[in-house]
């Protein structure tokens, strides 16, 4: 268990490093300026020791702020990284913690039900909202509600980051992938437990169903589920970005997108403030996430065969 | 019978038939015109976007064009894309993961690589990727665009191939294949190629399901294969989209979803019922080999 976690850790400062080394290429972009300053084209030449510099500069800047310094406001950029990761984090964390209730409980009832009439409400409903791309979902429950506010039923704001509307919007938006993804795999799971030996004999020995589901079947299939939460949190992750942009809601996702804007628009002779440090922040608070989920679902892996603990 | 197989052929069929025909479909106009203005029924004038109506099928878009024209004449363009993104990852991932099972080297690069990636959600890294100046700012900004749209995802395709070649390895034949003095060229040959090309049958389609959700996300972002800078009033520039490719018609969702709602669902329902082809493509496909097997033996 501690190799699992040792080996993550030191797999998570190598992605850190490399992503850190990516942001700080440096920037000298020359623009060539038509008449009027318009926009003719602008050329690019790397320069190993401009970067190295700016490696250089960066951690003299971290070392001597003691943290990530101040903004041009005087404000410490460490509290706004903070604050506006914990608002991402505010939908995220019950996205996942949905995902992982809700999802169980929908593949129970995959399972139970699939053999009735009401299977096409189970397993293949579960598969076709996870083929479908989530932002299909998400538009359509916007346009449903954008309907309802027509009628005067409801009143739901849809855009923006202020409100609990959005909060909760954002966490139903969220959602939907980690609970189908859950629940997808409970179902697999429960299905080939079923036909396992030491079910049957505590059937033999009348055991009642709802025990053997939730005491054998689910226990045991627990840590197979939560192996497999690291492929949920990272999809969960992708779609946070684009929640986040789409609906402007003002996360660490969004902030990202916008200080790395540049690649839809751009200002002749200056690129957009490369808000470098922040970035630095978000992405080592992303990746953070990542390697706490990540030890988990190392940690389950390794419980479930101690043969695999090398991968 | 398999039914999956059949409305999955079918489905990626009714595409086919749009990338080859497109012009020549009924209702289709391959001028693309735009219409600036129009005058309804009561005299009344109508800008674009023009919702659906007797003209137009299902309405046109923000400058006019109408809608069911380019969607239909914009798949080839779309699928143009999706065949580059899917040919350049399995090609990679394919080298990559026979290179892998041969060559320990190569075997911890591709380790490395995957963890990497694991590490940061697609999105963040094509981001990051692309923010790049030298990559924004690059004369043939479409290539690495589509480049690293299809590196992103290589390492987790070349993981799938190498599982299957373990896996054909593990097999009890094998052995006999090995004590019968089968050279490795003859092994890979004869075992490890079809048994790859039976994964390939399958991920195909797959793949081209999983690219064109990635397209879908990143034209909800603003992020397109195609652009191109053009001068906004105050010294800006923004990324202009040229092309006609189906992720472009959600450039303006967050508006359109108030006012010309018809945009954006065309465009996802076309992209959505591509995927769902191309998923039950691949799980059709999965059923025939399962079923062939069964009969073998």
């Amino acid at each position: 268990m501690i190799k699992t976690i040792s080996l993550r850790t030191a797999v998570w400062l190598f992605s850190f490093v490399i992503l850190v080394l990516l942001l700080l290429i440096p920037m000298d972009t020359v623009f060539e300026e038509g008449r009027g300053g318009s926009f003719m084209g602008a050329t690019y030449d790397y320069q190993i020791q401009n970067h190295v510099a700016n490696i250089q500069s960066f951690f003299t800047y971290i070392y001597e702020t003691g943290g990530l310094g101040t903004d041009e406001a005087g404000r410490p950029i460490m509290d706004q990284v903070t604050s506006v990761f914990l608002r991402s984090m505010l939908i995220f964390m019950p996205a996942i913690l949905i995902g992982f209730f809700v999802g169980i409980a929908k593949g129970i009832f995959d399972f139970n039900v699939r053999k009735t009439q009401a299977k096409f409400i189970g397993q293949p409903a579960t598969i076709g909202f996870l083929s479908v791309p989530d932002i299909a979902i998400i538009i359509f429950i916007q346009l449903m509600v954008l309907l309802l506010q027509s009628y005067g039923l409801v009143e739901i704001d849809l855009f923006g980051h202020d409100k609990i509307d959005n909060v909760l919007m954002n966490i139903l938006y969220l959602s939907i992938y980690p609970v189908m993804f859950i629940a997808n795999i409970t179902f697999k799971t429960l299905e080939t437990e079923q036909g396992l030996d030491y079910i049957r004999t505590a059937r033999s020995k009348g055991t009642g169903e709802l025990k053997i589901l939730y005491r054998h079947m689910l226990k045991n299939g627990l840590p197979k589920i939560l192996a497999y939460s690291n492929t949920m949190v990272l999809y969960t992750l992708s779609n946070l970005f684009i929640v986040e942009v789409f609906t402007e809601y003002r996360g660490a996702a969004f902030y990202m997108y916008h200080t790395l804007g540049s690649s839809t628009n751009f200002y002749v002779g200056a690129l957009v403030s490369p808000n470098i440090i922040s970035q630095i922040g978000y992405i080592f608070m992303f990746t953070l996430v990542i390697l706490a989920f990540n030890i988990v679902s190392g940690v389950a892996r390794s419980a479930i065969s101690p043969l695999e603990d090398e991968r | 019978m398999n039914r999956t197989l059949w409305i999955g052929s079918v489905m990626i069929g009714t595409v086919l038939i749009m990338i080859l025909f497109g012009p020549y479909l009924p209702l289709v106009d391959g001028s693309m015109d735009r219409t600036l203005v129009l005058r309804d029924s009561d005299g009344t004038l109508l800008a674009p976007p023009i919702p659906p109506s007797d003209d137009f099928l299902i309405g046109t878009d923000r400058k006019g064009v109408d809608l069911w024209s380019k969607v239909i004449i914009g798949a080839r363009e779309t699928f143009y894309i999706l065949v580059v993104i899917v040919a350049v990852r399995i090609v990679a991932a394919l080298l990559i993961s026979i290179g892998a099972f041969y060559l320990k080297s190569l075997r911890f690069l591709m380790n490395l690589w995957n963890s990497f990636f694991s590490f940061m959600p697609t999105i963040f890294i094509i981001c990051i990727l692309l923010a790049i100046p030298g990559v924004m700012f690059s004369d043939h900004r479409s290539f690495w665009v589509l480049v690293i749209i299809s590196a992103v995802e290589v390492g987790r395709l070349a993981m799938v191939f190498y599982e299957n070649l373990q896996q054909q390895r593990k097999q009890t034949y094998m052995e006999a294949a090995i004590t019968n003095g089968g050279s490795r060229w003859t092994l890979f040959k004869n075992y490890y190629w079809p048994s790859l090309v039976r994964e390939l049958a399958i991920t195909t389609p797959m793949e081209a399901g999983r690219a064109m959700i990635l397209l879908v996300q990143l034209g909800v972002i603003g992020i397109y294969v195609n652009q191109q800078f053009f001068s906004q009033m105050d010294r800006s520039y923004r990324a202009v989209e040229t092309s006609d490719s189906w992720p472009v018609l959600l450039s303006n969702l967050q508006q359109d979803i108030y006012s010309a709602q018809w945009i954006p669902i065309a465009a996802l329902v076309a992209m959505t019922f591509s995927i769902i082809g191309f998923y039950l493509l691949a799980e059709g496909l999965k059923k025939l080999q399962a079923r062939k097997v069964r009969r073998e033996i």
